[in-house]
């Protein structure tokens, strides 16, 4: 072919295409109001008061966060009316954070976390949170020592989830447990204090509902049973029993109280009987010594041993408490019928049948504690 | 058929990125949950089962070719057949291959849609697609061939990525293994052909390659890089999505990418999606480019008509086929028919091709190859 009629071909082609590239609608970054954080909180009627929070691109701005709320019957329907009330498009890909109130969690919030996965611009890292008290009173309160409320959400977090202090509750996470017919979801709650933001305690998810809240020492137990769990810090109160402690506080006769820090553990959870099901947890935990209240002789080998099985003691106390707690309230956020659908064949385990066999389980903890380390002194 | 001049061919060992380059495409963002709904947490043994059938259907296609000189499948089917009968089993095959090139289109436009932009219109983006498309075919095979080995090199790193799920993965989701029936494993093998389609354009390329005993080797060591990499995305997606959710998760592979952050990229799954051009862009070349072979050798006209037409059916079509649904029943017409063409046909053909090659050899087009003695 001739190299005319090519020059023709590849200027047409080319030509074709910046022209139909500008059949999509530009965004410019000074136009959009990207949204950092949402709640939702309850109203009477089947309606939800949302709240965004926004970054502010304008420079000239003097309050860095805008706040909206408004009413509506959905998600998106009361983001439309926010729309109405901002001088910028509201987009949500900068999402990071979703607050629902406790009293919308505790009826249900499967649709309002299902249009955030429904939407192609909202990552699946977005935190899901519940607030205590209302979600408007969180993200809408001027805090004079954070800038941003909905990024010091995120942050806060992200530092916590990364330093395993509580549980991951990501919007992949919530869907995964709440789609998985033996685990339901556990969320963080938020509270603020006047003029600081707590994560404080885990709210149980029965299904898509909340049921109650235990505090947040014991995501480190929860976290534990899950087996994606790496590495962590906890409190724990431990029998004196046999151990020469060498001057005793007073009023503090019985426990002393110690911190250890996990450096790796591993949990096996094994179903060994099947009707009722009856679960073996053998927890292998790895640890340093942080802190302890009374002063124990940790030269010698055999106080070491000792302390080793106080500690596991009251570890498998811990457990075997909260295990109480979730069977009483008929929530399995350990996913514990994760575990059974694995190890039966053809169980067909459905959220139904888990419900009605839970309550029955029984389990058998056995952890084994190896203080690897005292510190730098013994 | 006479050998191509020796400018036209290219090196065996591109055969492997042809058909790599040509398996993988719009199947592999989501085939995952088409594959969990027959098959729930044994749907990897499908995919496995899938690779091996795909491997026994190219062992009979390359044994069928090695039967003959240099031909390709359109004069075969007319020395197997006789003139009429193999002009209209040739038309059907044509029809085959630019439906599969119109299918890429559609699916890869509606992919656009729902993650990029949802008003872009399907005209102005099949368009788009099809101007740089008839760039490529107009160059010929051997500018094909070269752009499926640039489109690999470019986009494998992209199957390191479902790395970034590995905090998310739960071991137990794969078990009880082999906890379905068998028939349900091989179902759910069976809509795997939809993704692992796209071989059997080593029926039309054959002529044009140099080393040709090494045609084998090639295609299989193609095949298995996809079997693997299929392999690796369903595993993945067992381990990170809980069945229920991945059965409402339309494409599995990119929603497995919006867990990937980086500091400089929030969203990484939007990179992905446009990248995804890359990786479709010689399927549409190779079924096109082999389909207007079709239509040349039916019609004799001229190549330009072939691709004109070609393209505005596609165009045409495009605008009828615009919601999900519609795209979802074609998709799954078309899974049954290439199960049947692209696995079964090589196989259904070979004793036929062995009985007309083993009686007096016909000296019009086709020559026979020597009988025996070939390394494969």
């Amino acid at each position: 072919m001739t190299s005319r009629s090519r020059l023709f071909r590849l200027t047409a082609v080319f030509l074709t295409i910046p022209l139909l590239c500008a059949c999509v609608r530009g965004v410019p970054i000074e136009k959009m109001g990207l949204i950092v954080a949402v709640g939702y909180d309850y109203l009477p009627n089947h309606k939800i008061m949302g709240t965004t929070t926004l970054y502010q691109i304008d420079p000239n701005a003097k309050e860095k966060v805008t706040v909206l709320s408004n009413t509506a019957y959905t998600s998106k329907g009361s983001r439309n009316k926010m729309n109405q009330e901002s001088s910028v498009t509201l987009v949500s890909g900068q999402l990071r954070v979703a607050l629902y109130d406790e009293k919308l969690a505790r009826q249900g919030i499967l649709n309002l976390v299902d249009t955030l996965a429904r939407d192609k611009d909202i990552g699946s890292g977005v935190y899901i949170n519940i607030a205590k008290g209302r979600a408007l009173g969180i993200l809408s309160h001027r805090y004079p020592e954070i800038g941003n409320i909905g990024t010091f959400l995120y942050n806060q977090n992200e530092q916590n989830i990364t330093g395993e202090q509580i549980i991951s509750s990501t919007l992949h996470d919530f869907l995964h447990d709440y789609y998985a017919p033996g685990q339901d979801p556990a969320v963080p709650c938020v509270t603020r204090v006047d003029n600081e933001v707590h994560l404080d305690e885990i709210a149980l998810f029965q299904g898509d509902r909340m049921v109650t809240k235990i505090p947040s020492r014991s995501s480190f137990f929860l976290k534990l049973l899950r087996g994606r769990f790496h590495a962590g810090m906890i409190e724990l109160a431990v029998d004196l029993d046999g151990l020469e402690a060498q001057q005793k506080r007073k009023g503090e006769s019985k426990h002393t109280h110690s911190v250890i820090d996990n450096i790796s553990s591993k949990t096996k959870i094994r179903l060994k009987g099947q009707n009722p099901p009856r679960f073996h947890i053998q927890v292998d935990m790895y640890a340093r010594l942080q802190e302890i209240t009374s002063e124990i002789e940790l030269s010698k080998p055999e106080q070491v041993k000792k302390l080793e099985v106080q500690l596991a003691k009251s570890i498998t106390n811990e457990i075997e408490n909260l295990i109480r707690t979730i069977q009483k309230y008929n929530v399995d956020p350990a996913g514990f019928g994760q575990k059974y659908k694995a190890s039966v064949r053809g169980s067909n385990l459905t959220k139904d049948k888990w419900r009605k066999m839970f309550p029955k389980a029984q389990f058998q903890t056995d952890v084994k504690l190896t203080l690897v380390r005292t510190g730098v002194t013994d | 058929m006479n050998q191509p001049r020796p400018q036209w061919m290219f090196s065996s060992f591109l055969v492997f990125f042809v058909v790599h380059t040509i398996q993988v495409g719009v199947g592999l963002p989501g085939f995952q949950r088409y594959v969990y709904e027959p098959a729930g947490n044994d749907a990897w043994i499908s995919v496995i089962l899938a690779g091996i059938s795909s491997h026994i259907s190219a062992f009979f296609m390359v044994k069928i070719l090695q039967r003959y000189h240099s031909c390709d499948l359109y004069e075969i089917h007319e020395h197997l057949f006789g003139k009429w009968l193999g002009k209209a089993a040739n038309a059907l095959y044509t029809a085959y291959l630019a439906m599969a090139c119109f299918i890429i289109v559609i699916n890869y436009i509606d992919i656009i849609q729902t993650w990029l932009f949802p008003t872009f219109t399907s005209t102005s983006l099949s368009l788009i697609l099809l101007a740089v498309a008839v760039y490529g075919v107009l160059g010929g095979i051997r500018v094909i061939a070269g752009f499926g080995f640039i489109s690999i090199v470019l986009t494998a790193w992209m199957a390191l990525l479902v790395y970034f799920a590995k905090p998310y993965i739960q071991w137990d989701q794969l078990f009880p293994i082999m906890d379905h029936k068998l028939t349900d494993i091989l179902e759910g093998a069976r809509v795997m052909s939809y993704t692992l389609a796209g071989f059997e354009i080593v029926f039309f390329i054959y002529p044009y390659v140099k080393e040709k005993e090494k045609t084998m080797r090639y295609t299989h060591l193609g095949l298995l890089a996809t079997t693997l990499i299929s392999l690796e995305l369903m595993v993945v997606a067992l381990l990170y999505f809980e069945g229920e959710q991945l059965m409402k998760t339309a494409w599995a592979t990119f929603t497995m990418y919006k867990i990937i952050q980086f500091p400089f990229l929030e969203r990484f799954e939007f990179l992905a999606v446009s990248l995804w051009m890359l990786i479709i862009m010689p399927n549409i070349l190779l079924y096109m480019w082999a389909s207007i072979r079709g239509f040349r050798r039916l019609t004799g006209r001229s190549q330009r008509m072939g691709i004109i037409l070609v393209c505005i059916l596609i165009l045409g079509l495009s605008n009828v086929f615009t919601t999900r649904m519609r795209i979802d029943q074609l998709d799954s017409v078309f899974n049954q028919i290439t199960f049947f063409i692209a696995f079964l046909y090589p196989i259904l053909l070979y004793p036929l091709v062995l009985f007309k090659t083993r009686t007096k050899p016909d000296q019009s087009a086709t020559v026979p190859a020597a009988q025996g003695g070939e390394a494969d």
